[in-house]
């Protein structure tokens, strides 16, 4: 499941840094975090289930609150498109 | 932080990437942490297998 959590703007990176430190010290299952300048205020989270994701944003003033609702990974593609010039490259 | 590698866009300090080899730079945006490879569904879909932080695109 993917899940949109609500963070401060600005801080998207560092805030998805902290988080994976968090759930690696924590050992809490988390798969991905994703998290880019051009969705302002918010990060993506990677995991088997809301209770994991409760558990990674448990005491941390970093995170606002948790979006409703998940997204597809469908819906992320055009973020995760491989560089084209470089497979051209590849195949020279 | 880091530079991304221009091949498979891995961050890190090195001038070359120390998955692949190519050449890294300073000009990328975006982040990707991929903390479970085999159970992500967008690891898969970003083609990542090894474990780390990436940037989304890279110039
Ligand atoms: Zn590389």
């Amino acid at each position: 499941m993917i899940y949109a959590i609500r963070t401060t703007t600005g801080q998207e990176l560092n805030v998805a840094e902290f988080l994976a430190a968090k759930a690696e010290k924590e050992d809490i299952e988390i798969y991905s975090i994703l998290a880019t300048e051009d969705l302002k205020g918010y990060i993506l989270v990677e995991a088997p289930n809301m209770g994991a994701l409760e558990d990674l944003i448990r005491k941390t003033f970093k995170v606002k609150g948790i979006v409703q609702g998940e997204t597809s990974v469908d819906e992320l593609e055009h973020l995760l498109t491989p560089t084209k010039i470089i497979e051209t490259i590849d195949k020279g | 932080m880091k530079k991304s590698c221009i091949r498979c866009k891995y961050l890190t300090d090195d001038e070359k990437c120390p998955i692949c080899g190519f050449e890294t730079s300073d000009n990328w945006r975006g982040l990707l942490i991929i903390l479970d490879p085999k159970e992500s569904e967008i690891a898969k879909k970003a083609r990542i297998d090894i474990k780390g932080k990436y940037s989304l695109s890279v110039k």
